[in-house]
């Protein structure tokens, strides 16, 4: 079960948490905790509230203890509780706005999708591609930005022809 | 205590700059201060904003999720299994990363299909959402993505995954590989799958097939069954007994800052490569025929006493020019006398495939449901995980001798009977259904998998399926599983007027048939125990995919 949830997880994670490495770590940590946790689920109710509460939880740990450790720019508490309500309700929806997506990449140019996976594949930081590419990390961020603006209007689009019909 | 947010159709996205998006983004992307911080969260105030948040948070994680070679989070019983194989001392990260490749076979499934943790509602549903998370995949094999696309996904989906500290080569190809059982103790404690991290004193031990080994030295080794080879360092393996092709660009290699040197060592022999490509054969005895297909190559014979180099007798060879080193230890010229295999046959069938009329993808596979039997109690009334928490289908099995085993995530089946799951077949398809059962006691129990249009746990005819073990006659329902753990696997494949089922048992082919129109009916998939004789399932799975044949 656990292991078919991950990927929920994830993105539930990454929305509390902005800092894509600090995902990473924790989802680990997380999937551990509900694993000898895994008694005290009852298999008759649903999993993922059930696991969401429980990430959100270590979530809220992880950040106490990241604004104690360093100073790191997160998200404070009130926030992620509400952040975390919201993103269970939009959990619903997901798998067609998923499904959106995917139409909408494949009618992405080539070099828009190299950009993304070279920004999402989490060898290089944006500083190293933006040298490698030879242009500032703002103008990549503000490419990025409106590669994910024009996605996001894409998937809208989908989403709306697809409740018309 | 919070406004509900607008679903996404509801929110304006108005232009690429506006002040919400940028900050979003550079929160997303690490480049927020902490003054941008605090601005999110004021505009987050606002529960339009959240849903934008929250689709660009959607985005970037469906990305993430399908860009990097994501390692899934095992149980610590199945790593702990796997993490022995290592033979240096990797953190704990590395651990858990480093055996999920291997594990991936253990759960029955590949770490290629990320269609596993999409975690979908339903069988229809999925139907429905062939594209969804790994849909360029899927749709890719149904032939609807542009060539361009199809490289994206070729990239993301051939990606090797990072390869593990202290490693110093790679396999990049497996082809109808069979491992031999032997008491070596150096051998990793799972077979090494395709990208797998090798590592220096490693053993293997090649019963048949070929393996593709990429060296950090920059040679690429194909060992060619059967083999007794090992790992000896970056530019280098020992060869005890068996073939193998080496190829090293020396040139390129240099301009890519690798060692560029390979070496293998043999029972009598050296062999070094000097930039070029040959084989090597080690006959049982351990006497080394070299041969030269290109460029220049140095061997080098032991003493047979103190077993040290004989620089004095050292030949070097060109291209097309052969010699062996006998157990006397003397290099000596002769004519060709090896057949090497120099590549692997189809490059991209590597995965073992079974023999099979069509190509099962598993990185285009859609699961619909993944059962790994969790928790304990009878399996009857039991909901498979993948449909855990949302579905309400259940499995309908014996109420006694059908216990799931919390210890191992398994069931424990003591009696005959069947147990069934509700699924529906649709026109068009490649289903998969697989299982992998232990039987620890002789005589084995028979096994089937398979589906039928009744449930009847009493019942022990499956009417349209059947896995039939290797080890017996193909026909009839003598599927009787020849003990340790097999791997059953059933393919339907709905896409031609007239279905067909393929029966599997470790992935090789052992039985097929056309299906009669009644199987239209089916309504359950389903698995039989005909004998008392306990066994074990783990791991069911049932995967769809498009097929790409012509109609």
């Amino acid at each position: 079960m656990l292991l078919i949830h991950q990927r929920n997880l994830h993105t539930f994670l990454l929305t509390l948490l902005p800092h894509e490495d600090d995902v990473d770590d924790l989802l680990q940590q997380v999937c551990l905790a509900l694993w000898q946790k895994k008694d005290s689920y009852a298999p008759d109710r649903p999993f993922l509230p059930w696991a969401y509460a429980f990430a959100r939880n270590q979530a809220l740990k992880y950040l106490q203890q990241q604004s104690r450790d360093k100073q790191v720019a997160v998200f404070h508490g009130g926030l992620l509780e509400r952040l975390a309500v919201a993103r269970e309700a939009f959990d619903a929806s997901a798998e067609t706005r998923r499904q959106a997506l995917a139409t909408c990449l494949k009618q992405l140019r080539p070099a828009q999708r190299q950009l993304l996976e070279d920004r999402f594949a989490g060898t290089q930081t944006l500083k190293q591609l933006a040298a490698a590419a030879g242009v500032s990390a703002a103008s990549l961020t503000m490419k990025l930005q409106r590669l994910r603006h024009a996605l996001l209007k894409c998937v809208q689009h989908k989403l709306a022809q697809e409740e018309a019909t | 205590m919070s406004v509900p947010v607008p679903p996404l159709t509801a929110i304006s996205l108005a232009e690429p700059d506006a002040e919400l998006l940028t900050t979003i983004c550079r929160v997303c992307d690490g480049e927020a201060t902490r003054a941008d911080m605090d601005r999110l969260e004021q505009l987050l105030a606002d529960p339009a904003a959240v849903t934008l948040y929250l689709a660009v948070r959607e985005l970037d994680a469906t990305l993430i999720w399908k860009t990097r070679w994501r390692r899934p989070w095992q149980p610590p019983h199945l790593a702990a299994a796997a993490a022995g194989s290592q033979s240096n001392q990797p953190t704990l990260a590395d651990r858990l990363e480093s055996v999920f490749d291997l594990v991936a076979t253990v759960v029955g499934t590949t770490l290629l299909s990320l269609g596993r943790w999409l975690g979908s509602r339903s069988a229809v549903a999925l139907l429905l959402t062939l594209t969804v998370g790994l849909g360029l995949a899927a749709a890719w094999q149904a032939g609807l993505v542009a060539e361009p696309a199809l490289r994206l996904i070729k990239t993301v989906f051939e990606r090797q995954p990072p390869r593990l500290p202290g490693s110093v080569a790679c396999v990049t190809a497996l082809h109808d590989v069979t491992w031999a059982v032997t008491d070596v103790t150096a051998q990793p404690a799972e077979p090494p799958t395709r990208f797998a991290s090798l590592f220096p004193g490693q053993w293997f031990d090649l019963e048949a097939g070929l393996i593709e080994i990429n060296f950090d030295g920059g040679a690429v080794a194909l060992v060619e069954g059967p083999a007794r080879f090992s790992i000896a360092g970056a530019g280098a393996c020992r060869l005890e007994q068996g073939r193998l092709t080496a190829t090293l660009d020396k040139a390129a290699a240099r301009a890519a800052g690798l060692q560029a040197r390979f070496a293998v060592e043999t029972p009598t022999a050296t062999v070094t490569d000097l930039g070029t490509s040959f084989g090597v054969a080690v006959g049982a005895a351990g006497e080394t025929d070299v041969s030269v297909f290109d460029g220049l190559v140095e061997l080098l014979p032991r003493s047979e006493k103190d077993d040290a180099f004989k620089p004095a007798k050292r030949l070097r060879l060109l291209a097309g020019e052969s010699a062996v080193v006998a157990t006397d230890r003397q290099a000596r010229r002769q004519a060709a006398q090896v057949d090497f295999i120099r590549t692997v046959p189809g490059r991209t069938a590597v995965d073992q495939q079974p023999p099979l009329p069509f190509s099962w993808k598993p990185g285009a596979a859609a699961i619909i449901v993944a059962e790994s039997f969790a928790g304990s109690g009878p399996l009857h009334g039991s909901t498979p995980a993948s449909r855990g928490g949302t579905g309400t289908e259940q499995w309908r099995a014996p109420r006694d001798g059908w216990q799931r085993d919390p210890a191992q995530d398994a069931v424990t089946v003591t009696q005959a009977g069947s147990a069934f799951l509700p699924f529906r077949p649709q026109r068009g398809f490649l289903y998969r259904l697989s299982i992998t059962t232990t039987t620890p006691h002789n005589p084995p129990a028979a096994v089937g998998l398979g589906f039928t249009p009744a449930a009847d746990p009493n019942q022990l005819d499956i009417d349209f399926a059947w896995s039939h073990d290797p080890s017996t006659s193909p026909s009839g329902a003598s599927a009787v599983g020849a003990g340790g753990s097999v791997t059953r696997t059933v393919i339907l494949d709905t896409s031609m007027a007239e279905w067909r089922l393929f029966s599997l048992a470790n992935n090789r082919l052992v039985g097929q048939s056309v299906l009669p129109r009644q199987a239209r009916q089916i309504r359950y998939l389903t698995i039989a125990v005909s004998a008392n004789s306990p066994i074990t399932f783990h791991s069911l799975s049932l995967a769809l995919q498009k097929l790409d044949r012509p109609r």
